[in-house]
């Protein structure tokens, strides 16, 4: 009985393959309106996965026949996955991705262009849609703009000695350290190229050029940047932790835990920082040296975008477009806390600080070429801090991201 | 229509041709063989049946289709599809070669079967011996078809990616076709830029390092202690020995992230220990410093590892015959002799195999390293190559597929570990005494 | 005597501290764990660097069972184990059995050719992985990643199988060939349960392998009730998130059937891992 059991399995596993073999991915037209159709949705956890079911609740009860199914892409990984998810049929008809990812999404044919754009161009913030246009053209609906901005520990630091120049910081936390050993005046994420850019940023220098879109420089060793990123080397003097140390979580914990007075990060650490009970505020960033302005952070725009790949398009926008009205940007900043992208008044404390360096702040380009600016900046970031030839770093740098 | 055939062995070469048309041709024809003869004539009809799927498959992976910018997307034809099903169809023709194979040599020997008994074999005692002579294909078939799908194909995959632009930002499916460039990547890694040459040099030199020194701190890690629990007349021993194997109960996930928290130089807790007692004044760059990272990395390994090596001894040492310890201590053999020029030689012997097993495990071995330090320290090169100072070759090469979507540079590594490595594991495995008494 | 007995003391006294310092470094690190899992903060730098300094509370646990579908990653994680250390033990063993007893073409190349799969390391390969399993519509299901681990465990083990097989006496096949059994029945009772140790090895090994595999999961599965374990846990350390503790909490839980499991199996495991070494 066994043995012809596994004679007769063995035949099958062929035959197995050659029907496997023959199942394209079939490629349905998008049946009528009127017909139940359920939109899967990408969406990170921790906050905007209770939005978007709230949301599809909210939209299911105005078009019934439509319902929201939420599954959990972080954000980070939604523009890597879709590349394969969606070829095979496997993927979202709406995913979320910050805007930087835009020019990769594009030539990767993943993304369908914005529906009535210049409809959605007056709603929206004019950073966010500009963010979101590539080659002259709008994709995805914009759903919070973020940035990051100096908190402080109002237990730790006042408000009247608060620097306005990155000097001054340099000053305050090296004066602060040798006056409580074991806590540190300023503490940031220094191997991350998310933050480390503000120092690049002197006197108009913008990776990428000026709009962002330059392929052929990055500026990232210029003149004026190197002269940042020295200023930057020195700032080791100020918070003497070797790079490999001062990993993201480090740096987020010592603030968390009161043991540091000034830390850079952004809106997502607002709600973990009040309930670990710091008292806190939020400011803009301190200007370089030589500069007026607040230093130019990284501004970005998250946004859905509707996949190429999917059934339901006209349905994915219409949900899309019904996330970024009114209602639902207040309800998204309830639960999460992200800054809407249109222009609505929400109630907290430190908005303040955020909108105030969102004027300064430059939204991150999203050209390809983008891709390879994260790993490269990252390490020379953390090889400059450990007190590497800032010329050469920068100089291997701007080689890696434009392509050896 | 029934030939006629002579049994006196002549006409093999007519059976050998007739199978070689048709599989299943001269079982039906010549040798009255019914059952086995419509099994092998039914599974060439499905594969002529498909046939036109096949060549279509293996046409589209000549050339990896062409752009088409008119059509939607979802309706593009995806180049990395193209490769994949291509090879997948490769490894069907060859399955389907090998049952043609089987079936004409299954015709051969049944012919020479009727030749000795010198008449034709019923049906049913046909089925029996099929089923008795099919069962090691039977017993081999799930291993050999799990591994040509799910081990080979990716392999075969891999290595053609190799000879392909499949990477980001301009070859990216299904936008995008991706095309065959031949050795183009290889010279670019290796010709190239001195950075990357120097960098691929350099991690290939401290990943050979890295196995090195683990495999030796965690065996002999373990058999020290292995000697020691079984020597040492302590009575609570079974208690350390429960103790000693907990870091390979606990998933080494969990403990490496741990790790990777108490050894931080300026807030873990090993430094803020160590200098709360006073006993250094600065912290330790365990994980910041290069070379000490390096070699926090073995040490730590070592700590997970050690347990499972001294499991591993302390059975060889128990399945150590007492024959030859009685025959050492009526020579008057004192302990250490025994030890050093009976027992451990003789666990070393045997556990040789598994020792060599456990050193090419470590060379790409990704976890010890990923989640301890993730390749970090940065090093000089790493701006351009994006490889740490602790990253071996295969978290390089997860950084190039993941974060940097390089997949053909990744693959070219991956090729060119697997030239450097293969000759030691044929070398290995030809050592090993079964292969040399040829009594495989 | 009174040498002998003094040395004796020494050496034992030397052996214990040896043991204790040994047992130390070990412990450290879990000691954390299980301190992380019960304090009441969420990040890893917040918690004391006395362990339990900070007191004690059950509130992760608790929420890895209310708010999280920890019960669920649990489950399909064990389905995904069970099955995998089921279908290496079957597929493995007979493969073994084959290549033990019979002789045919091409053996060495396929031997030798198994051994040296191994080496190759495959994260391009996943993309192809993918694809496979996309069209035999394995994507996205708990099966699809068993056959993945069973792949990949086959080839060592099918050869450390063999090895053992090949010092079991053929005089037991024999003896049941002359008794009438066929292939299959000698395989399945005679010489499994000779082979006893090294499939016990076996078992465990490939049971114990996929609770917290990350890559795998991450690629294969997408749904949210087929989650895993690793793929669960992993989302309270990512960067943006830094709950430790509820991390710990859950890796505790996991880690602590399989300790229990592990001591309470010592003398079967170390006969069985003196198994898995090439018998003379």
């Amino acid at each position: 009985m066994n043995r012809k059991l596994v004679f007769i399995a063995m035949l099958l596993i062929p035959a197995i393959l050659f029907a496997g073999g023959k199942k394209d991915a079939g490629t349905g037209a998008a049946p009528a309106a009127e017909k139940p159709v359920t939109l899967k949705v990408w969406e990170s956890t921790n906050g905007p996965d209770e939005f978007i079911k709230k949301a599809g609740e909210a939209f299911t009860a105005k078009y019934p026949n439509v319902t929201i199914e939420y599954v959990n892409v972080e954000l980070g990984d939604a523009a890597g996955q879709i590349a394969l998810d969606g070829p095979a049929g496997v993927g979202p008809d709406l995913f979320a991705a910050p805007h930087d990812k835009l020019g990769e999404l594009v030539s990767g044919g993943h993304v369908l262009p914005t529906v009535n754009a210049d409809a959605l161009k007056t709603e929206v913030l004019g950073a966010c849609s500009t963010a979101l246009t590539y080659s002259g053209k709008m994709y995805g609906y914009p759903v919070s703009a973020e940035t990051y901005a100096l908190f402080y520990n109002k237990a730790l630091i006042k408000e009247s000695e608060l620097p306005k120049t990155w000097e001054d910081l340099a000053a305050f936390a090296k004066k602060f350290n040798a006056a409580n050993s074991g806590k540190y005046g300023f503490i940031m994420d220094v191997g991350n190229a998310y933050y480390t850019i503000v120092f690049t940023t002197s006197d108009g220098n913008r990776l990428f050029g000026p709009s962002g879109t330059d392929t052929t420089s990055t500026n990232i060793n210029s003149a004026k940047s190197v002269k940042g990123m020295q200023f930057f080397q020195n700032l080791r003097s100020a918070l003497n932790v070797p790079s490999a140390d001062l990993t993201t979580s480090v740096a987020d914990a010592a603030f968390a835990a009161g043991t540091a007075a000034m830390h850079i990060t952004g809106l997502w650490n607002v709600v973990p920082f009040k309930d670990a009970g710091i008292d806190f505020g939020v400011t803009a960033l301190p200007s370089l040296p030589g500069d007026k302005n607040p230093s130019a952070s990284f501004s970005g725009t998250r946004a859905m975008f509707v996949s190429a790949y999917s059934d339901y398009p006209e349905e994915a926008a219409k949900f899309a477009e019904f996330l970024v009205s009114e209602e639902m940007q207040q309800l998204r900043f309830n639960i999460t806390g992200a800054l809407p992208a249109i222009n609505t008044k929400v109630d907290s404390p430190y908005m303040g600080g955020f909108l105030q360096q969102l004027d300064y702040a430059f939204p991150m380009p999203s050209i390809p070429q983008m891709g390879a600016y994260w790993e490269a900046m990252n390490n020379a970031s953390k090889n400059i801090w450990d007190g590497a030839d800032v010329q050469k770093e920068l100089d291997a740098c701007n080689a890696a991201i434009l392509g050896k | 229509m029934e030939k006629i055939l002579s049994l006196d062995g002549s006409e093999e070469k007519k059976i050998t041709i007739t199978a070689s048309c048709f599989m299943g041709l001269s079982h039906i024809v010549h040798l009255k063989d019914y059952v086995k003869g419509i099994f092998f004539a039914l599974t060439e009809v499905l594969f002529i049946v498909f046939s036109p799927v096949i060549v279509s498959k293996i046409i589209s992976l000549i050339t990896l289709g062409s752009p088409q910018p008119d059509l939607p997307i979802k309706q593009r034809s995806n180049s990395i599809f193209m490769l994949i099903d291509g090879i997948l169809i490769l490894a069907v023709i060859a399955l389907f070669i090998v049952i043609y194979v089987i079936s004409v040599k299954s015709a051969q020997e049944r012919y020479r079967e009727i030749c000795r008994k010198k008449s034709y074999t019923s049906q049913r005692a046909s089925i029996t011996t099929s089923f008795s002579k099919a069962f090691p294909i039977a017993g081999l078939a799930p291993s050999f078809i799990l591994l040509l799908v799910f081990v080979v194909v990716p392999l075969v995959f891999s290595i053609c990616v190799a000879f392909t632009n499949y990477s980001a930002p301009a070859h990216i499916p299904p936008n995008n076709t991706v095309d065959w460039v031949g050795f183009q990547n290889f010279k670019d890694l290796m010709g190239g830029q001195a950075t990357w040459s120097a960098g691929f040099a350099r991690v290939a030199l401290w990943t050979l390092t890295w196995a090195f020194f683990a495999t030796l701190t965690c065996y002999f890690g373990g058999l020290f202690i292995a000697v020691l629990l079984k020597e040492s007349k302590i009575k609570i021993s079974p208690v350390f020995r429960v103790i000693f194997i907990l870091p390979y109960a606990v998933p080494a996930v969990v403990s490496m992230l741990v790790w990777k928290n108490l050894l931080n130089g300026t807030f873990g807790t090993v430094n803020r220990t160590l200098m709360y007692f006073g006993l250094i004044g600065d912290p330790i760059p365990w994980l910041s410093s290069p070379l000490l990272a390096q070699i926090t990395v073995i040490i730590v390994n070592m700590w997970a590892g050690f347990g499972y090596f001294m499991l591993l001894t302390m059975g060889t040492m128990t399945a150590v015959s007492q024959d030859l310890y009685e025959a050492a201590r009526i020579d008057g053999a004192n302990k250490f002799q025994v030890l050093g020029k009976i027992t451990l030689p003789l666990v070393l012997y045997q556990t040789m195999p598994l020792i060599i097993m456990s050193f090419t495990h470590n060379i790409n071995n990704f976890g010890a390293i990923f989640f301890l330090t993730g390749g970090n320290p940065t090093v000089v090169d790493s701006t351009t190559t994006s490889a740490g100072g602790t990253d071996i070759l295969v978290t390089w090469i997860y950084k190039l597929t993941i974060t940097l979507l390089k997949y053909n540079y990744a693959s070219v590594i991956a090729v060119m570990i697997f030239i450097v490595l293969a000759p030691f594991a044929i070398y290995n495995f030809r050592r090993t005494k079964a292969y040399k008494e040829g009594e495989l | 005597m009174r040498n002998s007995y003094f040395m004796e003391k020494i050496n034992k006294a030397f052996i214990m501290t040896i043991f204790i310092i040994v047992s130390l470094f070990v412990l450290y690190p879990l000691v954390y764990v299980v301190s992380a899992a019960f304090s009441p903060g969420t990040g890893i730098a917040s918690v004391n660097i006395v362990p339990f300094g900070d007191g004690f509370t059950a509130k992760h646990f608790i929420r890895l069972f209310t708010e999280t579908s920890y019960g669920k990653w649990f489950s399909n994680t064990l389905i995904i184990a069970v099955s995998t250390s089921a279908s290496t033990v079957v597929i493995a063993s007979l493969g073994a059995y084959v290549y033990s007893r019979f002789k045919f073409a091409f053996k060495k190349p396929m031997l030798m050719s198994m051994l040296i799969l191994q080496i190759f390391p495959s994260f391009v390969g996943m993309v192809a992985i993918y694809v496979i399993l996309l069209r035999i519509g394995g994507l996205d299901q708990l099966w699809g990643l068993v056959l993945v681990y069973v792949a990949g465990n086959i080839p060592y083990n099918t050869w450390l199988v063999k090895n053992y097989m090949d010092t079991v006496s053929r005089s037991l096949d024999e003896a049941a060939r002359i008794d009438g059994a066929g292939h299959f029945r000698i395989y399945a009772t005679i010489i499994l349960p000779v082979a006893r140790p090294i499939i016990t090895f076996l078992a465990i090994t490939s049971f114990t392998a996929p609770w917290m595999d990350f890559i795998f999961p991450k690629m294969v599965l997408r749904s949210v009730d087929k989650q895993t374990l690793a793929l669960g846990l992993f989302s309270f350390v990512t960067d943006k998130k830094n709950e430790f503790t509820t991390f710990a909490a859950g890796s505790l839980i996991v880690a602590i059937p399989f300790i229990i499991f592990f001591i309470l199996s010592q003398k079967v495991m170390i006969t069985s891992f003196g198994g898995a070494a090439v018998k003379e």
